[in-house]
């Protein structure tokens, strides 16, 4: 019965909530993401720079990111 | 014995609590594993390898629709021009990526060009507008997935031909003894003045027609006194035509001639110009490679020069609807209320001395600081969207 109780409750706040501030990060992860590589995009074809350059800033950047934000996160 | 086993159950609590203050690591190392492979996997979608791993090599792309017969609008080619790989990859990306940000159609976006580098660079520039007023980066982001309309208030139209008729004097054109009248004089609708462009084809039924600008003829659309005349000094004018469709986004009507005039191929520059065909997409794209410059002949400002800005340029400032397909050449001094409708043109490349192509129409100019150019629809585009050439 005790146990029934907690679960819902569990139900109807924690889960959820964690649930609904996983999907937002996961969006806005996507997004800045999404804009990093456009942005990326249009600087290389306005430069000329090597391929290698692209790939090693693209991998950098999403690097960067995480670690900036992980401490927004907790 | 129970020393060994209070030792090993010691290591056992120090692992899990390694592995608890691990497990922040372990979701930054997830979210950095996920986000590069989506990252990787954007810019496989966007396709970045075409150009940046185009190579030295020399592609063939199609710059021109030119008439093998001068005389004769039917005998149109395709010109082919060989070009780098590592440029045409460029320009191409470019391209699809301008279609890509007017479609997404992001808060705040106006408009934007491409700006292809010279052919050594092998490089393209997309140059976005975004208005700046109260749009925070985040609110752009938010928005970015709804896809919420523009806001265009504090622009005002100033494309209305108006009358401030104290201006200097229209260049008026007579018709030429053979019947003909030149491209780059004023013509009248019953409402305003504008410029008239160079004869007009359509394969469908071998059709010819004169053309002006399609906003012209505001406030009279669908009345029966559409027609298209051109003032011969004083109070008279000759008739050239009724307009046979308008085309809004374009901005551009075509006239079918009834008063005995016809649609003439020539230019009322002083050199006398032929037009001998019109440049493709990438036809422009080589000749901001090439640094050229564009000529127009306005009714009002006359014969002006300029270099290209920008080639398939989006606009959305202007209506509730984006024009595509525009190029941005010269400066906003280059066009006047009364020259809309007049075409800009660059020497045939391959043609004789007085032969040129067209690039598109201008039909308006930019009224804000910080930019300054005429725009207006390519000929490619008018040729793309409804089969029309020069």
């Amino acid at each position: 019965m005790r146990n029934d109780t907690s679960r819902s409750e569990e139900g109807a706040t924690g889960p959820v909530r964690t649930a609904v501030r996983t999907i937002g990060r996961v969006v806005g992860d996507l997004i800045a993401i999404s804009l990093w590589v456009l942005f990326l995009t249009l600087a290389f074809l306005a430069t000329g720079w090597p391929r290698w350059a692209f790939y090693a800033l693209l991998l950098v950047g999403v690097g960067v990111y995480v670690a900036v934000t992980a401490a927004w996160i907790d | 014995m129970s020393e060994v086993h209070t030792e090993r159950s010691g290591q056992r609590r120090a692992t899990l609590r390694d592995r608890i203050g691990r497990g922040l690591d372990r979701r930054e190392f997830l979210r950095t594993v996920a986000g590069g492979g989506y990252a990787l996997g954007m810019a496989h979608w966007i396709g970045v390898d075409d150009f940046l791993a185009a190579g030295d090599d020399e592609v063939p792309v199609v710059t021109a629709l030119v008439r093998d017969d001068p005389a004769d609008p039917w005998s149109i080619r395709e010109r082919t021009e060989r070009v780098p790989a590592a440029w045409y990859a460029a320009v191409e990306k470019a391209l699809e990526i301008n279609d890509l940000l007017s479609r997404v159609g992001f808060t705040g976006y106006l408009g934007s060009a491409v700006v292809p580098g010279d052919f050594e660079s092998g490089t393209a520039t997309v140059s976005v507008g975004v208005s700046s007023e109260g749009h925070s980066v985040n609110e752009l982001l938010g928005e970015l997935a709804e896809g919420v309309e523009i806001d265009v208030e504090t622009f005002i139209d100033v494309d209305d031909i108006g009358d401030d008729s104290e201006a200097s004097e229209p260049r008026l054109g007579y018709p030429g003894t053979d019947g003909r009248v030149p491209s780059g004089v004023a013509c009248e609708t019953p409402t305003s003045l504008a410029t008239l462009g160079p004869a007009l084809y359509h394969p469908d039924g071998e059709r010819r027609f004169f053309v002006t600008a399609d906003h012209a003829f505001d406030g009279i659309e669908g009345s029966t006194e559409e027609s298209l005349s051109l003032p011969i000094g004083g109070d008279d004018a000759a008739e050239l035509g009724t307009v046979a469709r308008h085309h809004p986004v374009a901005d551009v009507a075509t006239v079918e001639p009834t008063g005995g005039i016809e649609p003439t191929n020539r230019i009322d520059a002083p050199s006398s110009p032929r037009v001998r065909g019109q440049f493709t997409k990438f036809g422009l794209a080589t000749l901001v490679a090439r640094d050229a410059e564009l000529e127009k002949v306005g009714a009002m400002t006359g014969h002006t020069v300029g270099k290209i800005q920008g080639i398939d340029a989006v606009t959305c400032f202007t209506d509730d609807f984006c024009r595509r397909g525009q190029l941005r050449w010269g400066g906003e001094m280059d066009l006047t209320d009364g020259d809309s409708g007049s075409v800009s043109y660059h020497r045939d490349p391959e043609g004789e001395a007085d032969d040129v192509l067209i690039a598109g129409f201008n039909n308006a100019r930019t009224w804000w600081p910080g930019q300054s150019y005429v725009w207006g629809v390519g000929a490619y585009r008018l040729t793309e969207t409804h089969g029309y050439h020069f």
